[in-house]
């Protein structure tokens, strides 16, 4: 078990809004109203509001757990489960972070090469990110949650640019509001709720963040803006496409970005991918480095060791992955695992801490 | 040092791996029109415009248009590119059009790649010809040097006064949409200009029919709101013109879902422009003009949804309206349902001034 | 008349100071003679570094009027404000190296006499080149640390002021100062710094700027980390906020710490003048140097892989304009940049007027040469001039520096992966930005850690009556600024 760390490489408290809200977003914007308008058409923005509902309580497990812990999840399972269940959970997570992060990684390079260079080698790209995210997690922890920031203001082009198809929207495609099911509009609320999943590393990143407790609040601010970030990002392709056109459209966010037009710039969508460089790279360099920092406290094995290894592997791991069918298969596996984390194995160890207090009180 | 190293093997990687083709502007042969013939059943004639700059300081572009039969538009493409001096690059693609008789066969073919590929904007504006595009294309006009920036800004800047608003979106939209049928306007060269000459009707993405364009123009207005054109309308045997200030338009479902009503009220806010031996001094008489204007504007309305409605093309998107207002409603009864499903026009004129003088 | 002795006196025994003063009478300039025939003095000085008035008429003459037995009868008789005993070797000769006058008896008496005489050779105080401002002072340091200290002291005439003197340099022996106000700047960053110089360890110092590369907190970095200043009105104004002022002899500027990327883009000036019209030209000078660093690197991204994103009426100017020409986008714009930098660089080795003549020259004989004659497109030429005009709209010339350095890389990526490799490389600015540090203090501050007080006078510039509080980044002792009071003013209804 490590000692917690020193007080200069925390970070303030209200930084845990940009931690939650950066891990939140990701490339996925371009690509989930798809996914959920396909489970709950035109009603899927109720589904983006129930599943924010929950994460909103599911956030709160997760920090419940931590601050009663008051260390790491790696620490906590320990203390739980003993030196080798425990071990093997920390490890499972680890390894479920690392696979994440192949997940984006492919699924980014995946969007550039089909939006703008078909000829680019995955692998190519996947060395280009690998340096940045290397850059970035050498800095330690400080200077990721820099980046975490500075993604939130690359996700204002995002609002702003979804202003623009609203001149051509066609707002009766909203109504007849909640004309589906409700478990059509549950299953949409379960792909919403994984396109949620990232504030996990919260689990992670506790101890470094000055005074927790007083985080709490500010995590749950973060998690509340994503929520209405998800909510405009899905009301606008719903009012803006047709619902049979939106279920073909496998990017419906980059093909909105098709028709902003500027007196100086057309064709929003290259510069939107690139912008979107700063907003999938927090969640790399958090995953990266919370699978580091768990590795070290199992094996003590130094952060910085692990680094280099580990991405050489996830860029051979999203190598493998050659196209888009096998990229949308590997989503779907991973996002059912991601769902068990979230709705699962959190509320379970948040659970089992409790009554194991409880019994430990008794006693 | 192994540092040092390391990092130059990671970069001399990067570099010698290095294979994106680079598209640099002046390379490429811009194509900005695209024009598509019936040959037969399965084949094309496709024109393409790429106005090509000649080399040095300040040049004018000169028309370059290149002709090939196939049966995909990017196998014509390719075909464009055996005469082509430039790689052809079809980014900034602006007009597209579709020769008549090709649309009457159905467009869904040529319009899946423009909705499929990445490269190509979602703005670029769809027309359907009178006549041959190949003619169109390759045609001068004596009121523009490269024809293709001519039918751009045709079709932009001053088709979009006359007909409802197109382009590739609305009829990606309409097409795949349910209650809604595509509709593009129509032009035809005439003498050494080219001229828009009405509304294309499809249903789903066949042509059917057209309106003339004083049709579509009371289609424009029953459609979207919009604030430009002029209404001409007869008052006591002399012609007035009436310039829109605005007009607004919505609907209103009423009824079941088995039996729905559906009530269009339309807003009309004008000025009169022309009106030779007309006083307007007083309310009444400003009246009268309104009332007159109302009475025009709602028959001719009328009589435009009758013809949809015996076409059987829901090119308003009365059903996106209808299936909106009811809940679970039965989207396959809509296609019989159409043609009987009263529709009413409830117009309001308002004359706001007479000009500058009464 | 002054008989010069050469080598050294011979009855000299006292083997240290003798062998400092064999030592010195190497040089030319170095005087050793016996005061009479019959007196027991003798005199050693460096004839350049003393002031010949105070030699003759404050020491000499008092010197050959009346016979002196001892040392101590010298040194109340002479008036000169400076005079030591000693018999410390070092500091004699330390001293006699910073033209003191030597006196000495023959005998084997241990002690001797300093008379400071030192000559000061000095520029006088003239207007600030680099950062001259239309309007407020026109003062500019010079090569005197004392001038320069007066010229700060005078600015805060407070005892709580304080300068601390250090000696660095094995050859150049150079005094450094290390100014700063003791209750308001953090004592941590004063022992930082002190701490930092004295840790120098190089034979010559000759001005600030070894000081700001040898202590920089990365010294690899092109991001200059202290600010230097020629200003002493600056100086006084960041000291009083709690920053701490390097000074080095000889060196017409200070180095002022710790300090912020955002610090770079204020001018003096912005205080001097309205606060509204402050922040907007302060905002105005970010926008240049955002401009300035991506617009060349966007020119080449664009055209070399996205001409989709060019609307229709530029698409048409900018095919016409680069029609014919024989380079790809990437080439004519590293020889475009290159040749400004080669201006730039000619310009500033020149005089002024030849400068500004060869400014001309290259500006618009070279430009309007290069377009006609079909090598390059003018609206790269346009791009380009315009950025490396607004590369120098920053007040503080080491970061224009950096500025017009990281535009290259910029270049490269763009030409590598387009707008994406512009966005790769911004992150790995970023990345450098992040990380960097100036005197232990976050470099991004207040951007990030995002501090809501700071941003007061970062990217804009509120008015005085909202800059209640020091910035808080460098933590200084005493954050308050002024006092708060509520003002009636807002209350007051129409016509009252």
């Amino acid at each position: 078990m490590l000692p917690l760390p020193s007080e200069d490489k925390k970070v303030s408290p209200y930084l845990a809004f940009y931690i939650v809200h950066s891990m939140q977003l990701g490339v996925v914007v371009f690509s989930f109203a798809r996914t959920i308008v396909k489970e709950a058409g035109h009603d899927a923005w109720i589904s983006v509001l129930i599943a924010g509902a929950a994460i909103h309580l599911i956030l709160w497990m997760t920090y419940q757990i931590v601050i009663k812990g008051n260390n790491d999840i790696t620490v906590i399972h320990r203390e739980l489960f003993g030196k080798w269940l425990g071990g093997l959970l920390t490890l499972l997570l680890a390894t479920y972070l690392m696979v994440i992060f192949v997940v984006i990684m492919r699924a980014y390079i995946e969007v550039i090469q089909v939006w703008m260079f078909p000829e680019l080698q995955t692998w190519y790209m996947g060395i280009l990110l690998s340096i940045l995210v290397y850059l970035y997690v050498m800095g330690g922890f400080r200077v990721i949650v820099g980046l975490c920031l500075l993604s939130f203001f690359f996700t204002i082009p995002l609002l702003l640019s979804l202003l623009f198809p609203l001149a051509n929207a066609q707002f009766s495609y909203l109504l007849p509001v909640m004309e589906h099911s409700t478990i059509e509009i549950l299953e949409g609320t379960k792909q919403m709720a994984i396109i949620f999943s990232g504030f996990e590393v919260i689990l992670f990143c506790y101890p470094f963040i000055k005074q927790g407790q007083r985080s709490h609040k500010w995590a749950q601010f973060g998690t509340a803006f994503t929520t209405f970030v998800y909510l405009a990002a899905t009301m606008v392709p719903i009012v803006y496409f047709s619902e049979g056109q939106l279920e073909k459209t496998i990017w419906p966010t980059l093909t909105l970005w098709k028709i902003v037009d500027f007196p100086f710039l057309e064709r929003f969508e290259y510069v939107g991918v690139s912008i979107w460089l700063f907003v999938m790279l927090p969640n790399l360099c958090l995953y990266l480095w919370a699978a580091t920092r768990a590795l070290k406290q199992l094996f003590s094995i130094q952060q910085r060791k692990m680094v280099m290894p580990l991405l050489f592997l996830t860029v051979f791991a999203s190598t493998l992955i050659e196209n888009g069918i096998q990229i949308r298969q590997f989503n779907t596996f991973v996002d059912w695992i991601s769902f068990y984390i979230v709705f699962a194995y959190v509320p379970f160890v948040y659970l089992y801490q409790l009554i194991s207090k409880k019994m430990r009180r008794s006693e | 040092m192994k540092k040092a190293l390391f990092w130059t093997v990671i970069a001399a990687i990067l570099l010698f791996n290095y294979n994106l083709e680079t598209k640099v502007l002046e390379d490429i042969q811009i194509i900005t029109a695209t024009g598509y013939d019936y040959v037969d059943k399965d084949t094309l004639r496709g024109t393409t415009d790429a106005p090509f700059y000649p080399q040095g300081q300040d040049v004018k572009p000169i028309n370059a248009s290149f002709t090939a039969s196939g049966h995909t538009i990017h196998n014509i493409r390719q075909q464009n590119q055996r005469e082509a001096q430039r790689n052809l690059g079809a980014g900034r693609l602006q007009s597209f059009l579709i020769n008549k008789e090709v649309a009457k066969h159905g467009v869904k073919h040529l319009i899946d790649p423009l909705g499929r590929s990445t490269y190509i904007g979602r703005d670029i504006k769809l027309a359907v010809v009178d006549g041959s595009t190949e003619k169109l294309l390759t045609a001068d006009y004596s009121n523009s040097q490269v024809t293709s920036r001519y039918l751009s800004d045709l079709l932009e800047e001053s088709i979009s006064r006359l007909a409802p608003e197109t382009e590739l979106h609305t009829f990606l939209a309409q097409l795949d949409g349910f209650g809604q049928e595509p509709f593009l306007p129509i032009i035809k060269q005439r003498d050494d200009h080219i001229r828009y000459m009405g509304l294309a009707l499809f249903k789903d993405d066949k042509y059917v029919d057209e309106l003339s364009v004083q049709d579509g123009y009371t289609f424009k207005m029953l459609h979207e709101k919009f604030k430009h054109g002029i209404y001409e309308i007869k008052y006591k045997n002399a012609y007035i013109a009436i310039e829109n200030l605005q007009s607004k338009v919505q609907y209103s479902v009423s009824g079941t879902a088995a039996k729905p009503r559906v009530t269009i009220y339309v807003t009309l806010r004008g000025k009169v422009q022309e009106g030779y031996g007309l006083t307007l001094h007083t309310k009444a008489k400003v009246h009268a003009v309104e009332k007159e204007w109302r009475k025009e504007m709602t028959t001719k309305a009328e009589k435009l949804i009758r013809k949809l409605q015996t076409l059987r093309t829901d090119s308003l998107g009365v059903g996106e309206r209808v299936r909106s207002h009811f809940r679970h409603f039965p989207k396959s009864s809509w296609e019989n349902l159409y043609p009987n499903v009263p529709i009413h026009v409830e117009v309001e004129t308002n004359i706001v001034n007479t000009g500058i003088i009464e | 008349m002054i008989k010069r002795n050469r080598p050294g006196p011979v009855a000299f025994k006292r083997s240290d100071v003798g062998k400092l003063i064999s030592q010195c009478s190497e040089s030319a300039d170095f005087m050793s003679f016996k005061l009479d025939e019959d007196s027991p003095f003798y005199i050693s000085y460096f004839q350049t570094l003393v002031d010949q008035n105070i030699v003759h008429q404050d020491v000499l003459s008092i010197l050959k009027g009346s016979k002196f037995t001892s040392l101590e009868e010298i040194k109340d008789a002479v008036h000169v404000e400076n005079i030591m005993l000693t018999t410390d070797v070092s500091s004699i000769q330390q001293r006699v190296m910073l033209g003191n006058i030597l006196i000495y008896k023959q005998e084997a008496q241990p002690s001797c006499l300093l008379i400071s005489a030192s000559k000061m050779e000095k520029r006088q105080i003239s207007i600030p080149e680099t950062e001259y401002s239309v309007v407020g002072p026109k003062e500019a340091f010079v090569e005197s640390l004392d001038t320069n200290i007066n010229l700060i002291r005078k600015r805060i005439p407070i005892p709580d002021f304080q300068v601390k003197e250090l000696t660095v340099g094995k050859l150049s022996k150079t005094r450094v100062a290390v100014a700063y106000i003791k209750g308001i700047a953090d004592e941590e960053n004063v022992n930082t710094v002190i701490q930092r110089i004295n840790d120098i360890n190089y034979d010559q110092l000759i001005d600030t700027s070894f000081i700001s590369q040898m202590i920089a907190d990365n010294g690899n970095s092109p991001f200059p980390q202290l600010v230097d200043t020629e200003r002493p009105d600056r100086t006084a104004s960041v000291l009083m906020e709690g920053k701490v002022a390097i000074l080095v002899d000889g060196s017409p500027s200070a180095l002022t710490g710790p300090t912020a990327l955002v610090e770079f883009f204020s001018a003096y000036e912005d205080y001097l003048i309205v606060w509204s019209l402050g922040s907007v030209f302060r905002l105005i000078r970010l926008f240049a140097v955002t401009f300035s660093v991506l617009s060349t690197p966007l020119y080449v991204a664009i055209l070399t892989y996205h001409y989709e994103v060019i609307p229709q009426d530029l698409l048409t100017a900018l095919v016409s304009s680069r029609g014919g020409i024989p380079f790809p986008p990437i080439l004519e714009a590293i020889v475009l940049e290159l040749t400004i930098e080669l201006l730039r660089e000619a310009g500033a080795r020149l005089p002024t007027k030849v400068g500004q003549t060869i400014g001309i020259v290259g500006g618009i004989v070279i430009g309007t040469a290069a377009v006609q004659a079909g090598l390059t497109s003018n609206v790269l030429l346009i791009v380009v001039a315009l950025s490396a005009l607004a590369s120098f709209t920053t007040p503080v010339y080491q970061v224009s520096n950096a500025i017009r350095l990281i535009r290259f890389p910029f270049l490269l990526f763009a030409q590598l992966l387009g707008l994406l490799g512009v966005a790769v490389c911004s992150a790995m600015v970023l990345a450098h930005l992040f990380k960097l540090t100036s005197l232990g203090r976050p470099f991004l501050e207040p951007v990030y850690p995002l501090r809501l007080t700071d941003m007061k006078d970062a990217l804009v510039r509120l008015p005085f009556n909202r800059q209640a509080t020091r910035p808080l980044f460098m933590h200084p002792q005493n954050v308050l600024k002024l006092q708060q009071h509520s003002s009636q003013k807002d209350s007051k209804d129409i016509d009252e």
